[in-house]
C-alpha cells in the first residue's frame, strides 16, 4: 500500500516543482557550461551550401517572418545566415511580411553593422532593407510580380527605391536567385513555395523553429527548399559549418540538459503510471 | 535611470511577471499579458498606416485614377468595422469575401503542384536500388509508410479483407511516431523560447549585460510580493 501511494505522489506531482527543476537545469549550464559536443547533420550543410554556392552579384531577399515569440531560435540563425550572406559577394534585399520583422531585422543589422569591417558593405549598393509589407501571402505574390510598387520605399530613410543602386537590378521575383525566410508558422514556407517557387521556380533555404521541421519536411523531399535549420539545434550547427560561435552553440548544453530532464519526467511518469496500475 | 536602462528594466519585470503565472494566476502576468496585447495591437496598426503612407506617396498618387482607386480601397477596409454594428452587420461581409476570395484564389494557384504534385513526384523518385544499403532501407520506408496511410484514410473501400488490418496497424504506427516527433519538436520550440529569455536575464551578449543587474532584485521582488500575499491570505483565515 505505502509503494502504491508513493507512486500516485509521484504521479500527482506539483507541476510547479517540475518547473523549478527546469529553471535550474537551464539556468546552472550558463553560469557553468559544460560543453556538450554538436555533431553537424546535412540539413545546416544543404543550407550553408545553398548560400556558399551563390554566383557573384547575386540577388538574396532575406524575409523576417516571425514574430518576437521565435527570437529564441531564430535570432541566432537570422545573425549567422545574414554574416555568412555578407561575407559574400552577393546582394543582400531584407523585406519582412511579419509585422514584428522590422524591429527584430533592426536588432540583427544593429549587432552585425555590415558596413563596418569585416563586411564592408554599402547601403543601397550591397544591401538594403525594405521592411515591412502587410498582406501574408498576397504580399508575397505582389512582392514576386513587382518589388517597386510593393515597397516603394526603404525602411530607413524613406527613400524612393528607385534611387538605390541595388534596386536597378530587382524588379521581380525573376531577379532572385535565392529566398531566405525566417519563419514562426503562416505566413511562411507554404506560402512562398506557392508563390516564389511554383511561378519562379526561386530556390529557397528555410530558418523556423523547430515545431515547424514536420511542416518543412516534404518540402525538402520535393526539393521545393534546399536547406532548413529547424529550430535552435539546428543553428548551432549551422554556426558550427560557417565558423562564428554564437548564441546557438552557447545554448547547446542547455537544450541537452532540458531535453534529458524531460525525458527523465516522461519515463518517471510512465513507471509511476505503470506501477500504481500493478498494485491495484 | 537612462531610458536605455529603464527600458532593460521593463524587460526584466513584463518576462519575469509572465513567468510568474507558473506559480498561479495573479494580478503580475496578467498585468504583462494585457500590456504586451495593447502594445502590439497598437504597434501592429502604426506599421499598416506606415505602409500605407508609403504606397500613397511612393504609388498611388501619381495619377488621379490611382488616388481614386487608392481612396476607394481605404473605403472598402473601413467596412471592416461594421462587425461591432448589428444593423449593419452586412457590410462587414463584403471586404470579407474580397479577402477570402483573393487569398483563397492565390492559393489555390500553386496548392496543386506545390503541395501534391511535387510531393508525389520526390516520392516515386524514390530509388531502392543502385543506392547505398541505408538509404535503400529508408527510402523503402517512406514508401510503405506513404501508401499504408494513403490506404487508410481510403474511405471509399470497405476494409474488411485479411489483408487491411495489418496495413491499419502499420499505418497508424507510423503516423504515431510521426506525431511523436513533431511532439518533441514542438517540445524543442518551447524550451528555446524559455532558454532565450534566460540567456536575456542573465545578460548573455549580445542581449544587454545590465539585465543581469536587475534579475535577482525583479525575482525576489515579485516572488516575495506573491509568497508574502499567500502567507497572509491563509493566516487571516
Amino acid at each position: 500500500m505505502a509503494t502504491s501511494r508513493v507512486w500516485e505522489k509521484l504521479e500527482a506531482l506539483d507541476a510547479r516543482i517540475i518547473y523549478l527543476i527546469l529553471w535550474i537545469v537551464i539556468l546552472l549550464p550558463f553560469i557553468y557550461p559544460i560543453g556538450l559536443p554538436v555533431s553537424i547533420g546535412p540539413q545546416a550543410l544543404a543550407y550553408a551550401k545553398a548560400i556558399d554556392e551563390l554566383p557573384a552579384g547575386s540577388i538574396v531577399v532575406v524575409s523576417f517572418d516571425f514574430s518576437f515569440g521565435g527570437l529564441g531560435e531564430l535570432y541566432p540563425i537570422a545573425v549567422a545566415t545574414l554574416h555568412h550572406l555578407f561575407t559574400r559577394p552577393v546582394k543582400v534585399v531584407i523585406i519582412a511580411i511579419w509585422v514584428d520583422g522590422p524591429p527584430i531585422a533592426d536588432m540583427v543589422l544593429k549587432e552585425l553593422k555590415p558596413e563596418q569591417p569585416p563586411y564592408n558593405k554599402k547601403y543601397g549598393v550591397d544591401w538594403i532593407f525594405l521592411g515591412y509589407t502587410p498582406g501574408g501571402e498576397t504580399a508575397m505574390a505582389a512582392l514576386g510580380k513587382d518589388f517597386w510598387s510593393t515597397l516603394p520605399t526603404d525602411y530607413y530613410y524613406k527613400k524612393s527605391v528607385s534611387e538605390y543602386p541595388i534596386m536597378q537590378g530587382l524588379r521581380s521575383a525573376k531577379d532572385v536567385a535565392l529566398l531566405v525566410s525566417f519563419e514562426t508558422g503562416t505566413p511562411g514556407a507554404d506560402e512562398w513555395v506557392r508563390q516564389w517557387y511554383v511561378p519562379y521556380k526561386v530556390p529557397m533555404i528555410v530558418g523556423c523553429i523547430g515545431v515547424m521541421a514536420p511542416t518543412i519536411a516534404p518540402y525538402l523531399a520535393g526539393g521545393q527548399i534546399k536547406g532548413a535549420l529547424p529550430g535552435l539545434r539546428a543553428a548551432a550547427e549551422y554556426e558550427l559549418i560557417i565558423g562564428r560561435k554564437g548564441l546557438g552553440v552557447a545554448s547547446a548544453d542547455v537544450l541537452s540538459t532540458s531535453h534529458i530532464v524531460f525525458v527523465l519526467f516522461v519515463i518517471i511518469g510512465n513507471i509511476a503510471y505503470f506501477m500504481r496500475r500493478r498494485s491495484k | 535611470m537612462s531610458v536605455a536602462l529603464f527600458g532593460i528594466l521593463l524587460g526584466v519585470f513584463f518576462t519575469l511577471a509572465v513567468y510568474t503565472f507558473l506559480y498561479k494566476e495573479n494580478p503580475y502576468s496578467r498585468f504583462a499579458e494585457y500590456v504586451f496585447i495593447g502594445a502590439a495591437t497598437g504597434y501592429g496598426i502604426a506599421y499598416d498606416l506606415d505602409w500605407l503612407k508609403g504606397q500613397w506617396v511612393g504609388v498611388w498618387s501619381k495619377t488621379i485614377g490611382d488616388s481614386i482607386a487608392f481612396v476607394l480601397a481605404l473605403l472598402l477596409s473601413v467596412l471592416w468595422y461594421f462587425r461591432f454594428s448589428k444593423k449593419y452587420f452586412f457590410l462587414y461581409r463584403i471586404p470579407l469575401a474580397i479577402t477570402v476570395g483573393t487569398s483563397i484564389g492565390l492559393a489555390l494557384r500553386g496548392v496543386v503542384f506545390a503541395q501534391v504534385l511535387e510531393q508525389v513526384r520526390a516520392t516515386a523518385a524514390l530509388k531502392v536500388v543502385g543506392v547505398d544499403a541505408w538509404t535503400a532501407f529508408n527510402n523503402f520506408v517512406t514508401m510503405l509508410i506513404v501508401v499504408c496511410t494513403l490506404a487508410y484514410f481510403t474511405f471509399t473501400l470497405k476494409q474488411e479483407a485479411a489483408f487491411w488490418k495489418p496495413v491499419n496497424k502499420f499505418a497508424r504506427y507510423a503516423m504515431m511516431i510521426g506525431f511523436g516527433a513533431a511532439y518533441g519538436y514542438t517540445v524543442l520550440t518551447r524550451m528555446a523560447v524559455f532558454i532565450g529569455r534566460v540567456q536575456f536575464l542573465l545578460g548573455i551578449p549580445p542581449n544587454p549585460v545590465e539585465a543581469k543587474m536587475f534579475f535577482p532584485w525583479v525575482a525576489l521582488i515579485l516572488l516575495g510580493t506573491l509568497l508574502g500575499y499567500d502567507y497572509y491570505k491563509k493566516t487571516k483565515k
